[in-house]
């Protein structure tokens, strides 16, 4: 069955499209989390406001100022930015997220009207406001941002482990899966983390009544009410191994060492987030250090060197699926990939070749734009031509043909013999080589062979499956 | 007669982008408007106090917010009533479309510093020359989603444009659509502005504003019928309610009545809306995806819990508004007397 619709595929040149979701993701990320951890901060600075701290109050509305605009306009904008760069990168995947979950979608929604309401409302009306109806609408603020976390959480952990959804096709099987709450827990600590560290970074900058910066002693003061907030570092490496052990075991192996960028990024992810645990938790929060400009600085900025390589890390595990046991990579179902096998689909792709290409290699062209252009470029970010050029034309018909088991992370071919012939050609091309092979019965017959001992299963699985 | 012509899950899909859109447009037309408003007020007499200018600077960058927010809903569901129109003109439109965004970005951070650096305002050039760059980019984008509707609907130009690699889409009907936009905000802008604090003292300008806005709204509406596809044309009852409505919303505004002309303007925009939706539904007919919206109807859950949520936020929202108009009524007379807090 293959009932894929075709989409127009624009070309990125060397930015693979996988880093044009992944560095807005990032800061998205990373903005949306300070948003909701900010929040908790600022309670507890209203909360000292009300019983008389008139530094905190100050503090509170420095903090806020930076809050609304920095996240209000970046964090909205971004979020807006992940849906039209989502279904730039893989339309299809985007839609199947709003097919299963738009009512979760909609309620998360609900939660981010409230949240924007609350904080303008405090901002805007906040020196008329008493106390009690300030750290009402700071909470209001906080749980509603906290609440579009979870929701939120549940669609993007459900791409990595479906769970029980992958039988019953139920929202909430999908929604409340296994990675759900290790998921949520190591983002409330990181939202915290990263809130306490901004607002660090801005007791620098912060003024007394009279308009001069605050000496170091009254700073000292300030970062310690922050303190607290350190406290849930601590608890992150246990999340983190929860969160590996309810990861598929061989998404696990990537970050492993099956998979030796995928390991690096998490041993970066893993390390950063350590190196700020102890000094966080040990130093700040136990030893009550102060922490200069550059310091805090240096730390907002492993925070974030840490969200990266995190977020890195957790779309890289769900290879070679984009939603596990559903979507490749690719944007192809199980079912399609057997289809495919059998009929071929490029020459029904009704968008032509754009680019400067031979016009016998257009078949080739129009395989690699659907199966591998998602994840490779050319010759630029994990460029094919970089992979495949030492390969020649058997070697990569076979690996290509035995794709799956050559990299268990890559999705079985989903094509015929003589499109993976047109692929071969197209790439040789592109690699330079000189004169054109025409794939002559006995090739064609050898690569079917080798697809139909690669199975159209997934490597990875298949290999657990064998074990 | 639409949307009661489709099947159920197909019908309330289409009702509920109608809907979403229209709340979307009551607020976006508000920041199209007000912006054009600053533009030239500041254009001709930079920095000069204007009751209308000034209360359109304090709110622009809450405004803008609020209707990025309304947004979210009907981008939400036009992924369901037509994902593969919707993601093809995404994808065609490519650098143009994505532009959008960090344009947005620099606009909001542009009424943000017009509100919290009123020195700027007096400034000769600068003065001048903020307003209008905030003006342009709130124009490009409500460019920019007419474009990309159009060509949503438009399936038989997708190839051709894509072989072109042209990211530019201009039908007979894209500058009609967008003077219909534009000159339709000028009513919304007029009915909000009538609806805020000291809106019945500013109801001379507001009416001719609003009176305006509508002779240029039927105008443009006239435009876009002409130029607009002969094959499918919208049902006659709903073009006649939102035309009913623009003249309620203006007659409203003219006579100071700033609930009613609110009111009257967010239902404009609905039905407003639901042209657009029945339109696209003649347009394409057999080509949406029925069986789709049935299988997304069935399978997806959650229906009953957003519903159930929205009654709860809802029911804890009201008294919580109460409580802080409360204070800050209390806050006012506290100042006036020279109380103490």
């Amino acid at each position: 069955m293959d009932d894929a619709a075709f989409y127009p595929v624009q070309d990125y040149g060397p930015v693979m499209k996988g880093l044009a979701i992944g560095g807005l993701g990032i800061v998205h990320v990373f903005l949306a989390q300070f948003a909701i951890g900010a929040g908790a901060v600022l309670c507890m600075l209203q909360w000292r406001a009300g019983r008389g701290d008139a530094r905190a109050r100050r503090f509170l509305d420095s903090l806020f100022t930076v809050l609304i605009l920095v996240s209000f306009v970046l964090g909205a904008l971004t979020g807006v930015a992940m849906w039209f760069t989502s279904i730039q990168v893989s339309p299809r995947t985007i839609g199947l997220m709003v097919d299963e979950f738009h009512w979760i979608w909609a309620i998360e929604w609900l939660f981010f009207g409230v949240e924007i309401v609350a904080g303008y409302a405090f901002y805007r009306y906040r020196k008329h406001l008493s106390d009690p109806i300030r750290l009402t609408l700071l909470s209001a603020y906080t749980f509603a941002g906290w609440m579009s976390l979870f929701w939120i959480n549940g669609i993007l952990s459900w791409q990595l482990t479906p769970g029980a959804w992958l039988e019953d096709r139920s929202v909430w099987s999908g929604f409340f899966n296994p990675s759900f709450v290790p998921s949520l827990l190591y983002r409330t600590a990181a939202a915290l983390t990263i809130a306490a560290l901004v607002a660090l970074l801005c007791v620098h900058r912060q003024r007394d009544a009279n308009g001069v910066l605050l000496g170091r002693e009254p700073r000292r003061q300030l970062m310690r009410t922050l303190a607290p907030f350190f406290a849930p570092m601590a608890l992150m490496p246990w999340i983190g191994m929860w969160y590996l052990a309810a990861m598929p075991s061989d998404s696990r192996a990537w970050i492993t060492g099956a998979s030796p960028a995928m390991s690096l990024f998490f041993a970066g992810a893993a390390g950063a987030s350590t190196l700020l645990g102890l000094y966080a938790v040990g130093g700040l929060l136990l030893g009550r250090l102060y922490v200069s400009a550059p310091t805090a600085g240096l730390l907002v900025a492993l925070s974030f060197a840490a969200t990266a390589a995190g977020e890195f890390v957790r779309e890289g595990v769900r290879k070679p699926y984009t939603v596990r046991g559903t979507l490749y990579s690719n944007a192809l179902t199980q079912a399609e990939v057997e289809h495919r096998r059998q009929h071929g689909s490029a020459h029904l792709d009704p968008y032509p070749i754009v680019e400067d290409v031979p016009r016998d290699l257009h078949l080739g062209a129009l395989v690699y734009r659907h199966q591998c252009s998602v994840c490779h470029t050319i010759d630029g970010a994990n460029g094919v031509v970089h992979l495949v050029r030492s390969w020649d034309r058997d070697q990569m018909r076979m690996n290509i043909a035995k794709l799956q088991h050559t990299k268990a992370f890559m999705p079985p071919f989903a094509g015929t013999a003589r499109e993976l012939a047109a692929l071969v050609e197209y790439l040789s091309w592109e690699c330079g080589a000189a004169g054109e092979e025409t794939a002559d019965a006995a090739t064609l017959a050898r690569i079917q062979t080798w697809l139909d001992e690669a199975g159209t299963q997934p490597g990875g699985e298949a290999r657990e499956e064998k074990r | 007669m639409f949307p009661f012509d489709q099947p159920w899950p197909s019908a309330a899909y289409a009702t509920l982008l109608a809907v979403t859109f229209g709340l979307h447009f009551a607020a976006a037309a508000f920041v199209l408007g007000g912006s054009g408003w600053v533009a030239i007020a500041q254009l001709l007499r930079p920095g000069r106090s204007h009751p209308v200018t000034d209360i359109l600077v304090d709110w622009m960058p809450f405004a803008m917010g609020a209707t990025i927010t309304l947004g979210v809903a009907p981008l939400l569901f036009v992924q369901i009533v037509d994902q593969e129109g919707f993601y093809t003109a995404n994808l065609l439109l490519f650098h143009r479309w994505m532009a959008m965004l960090p344009i947005l970005i620099l606009a909001f951070y542009m009424l943000y510093l017009l509100k919290g650096a009123p020195r700027l305002r007096q400034h000769v050039l600068g003065g001048r020359v903020v307003p209008l760059l905030v003006f342009a980019a709130t124009a490009f984008v409500a460019l920019s989603w007419s474009e990309n509707h159009l060509l949503s609907l438009d399936r038989g130009a997708w190839v051709d444009l894509y072989r072109e690699g042209a990211m530019r889409f201009a039908t007979p009907e894209l500058w009609p659509r967008f003077a219909l936009a534009c000159a339709s905000s000028a009513v919304g802008l007029a009915a909000v502005l009538a609806n805020a604090k000291g809106g019945r003292a500013r109801g001379r300008t507001l009416g001719t504003v609003a009176l305006a806005g509508l002779i240029a709204t039927a105008a443009a509406g006239t435009w876009l019928a002409r130029a607009g596809h002969a094959s499918a044309m919208p049902p006659i009852a709903w073009v006649a309610a939102a035309g009913a409505l623009f003249g309620a919303a203006t007659a409203s505004v003219v006579a100071a009545r700033g609930r009613l002309a609110l009111a009257a303007w967010i239902a404009a925009a609905i039905a407003l809306g639901f042209v657009r939706e029945a339109l696209r539904s003649a347009r394409l007919g057999d080509a949406l995806p029925a069986e789709r919206h049935r299988a997304a109807a069935e399978h997806s859950g959650g229906l009953w819990l957003f519903a159930l949520i929205a009654m709860i936020l809802l029911a804890v929202a009201v008294p919580l508004v109460r409580a802080v108009r409360r204070d800050l009524v209390r806050s006012d007379r506290a100042r006036t007397m020279g109380e103490p807090r």
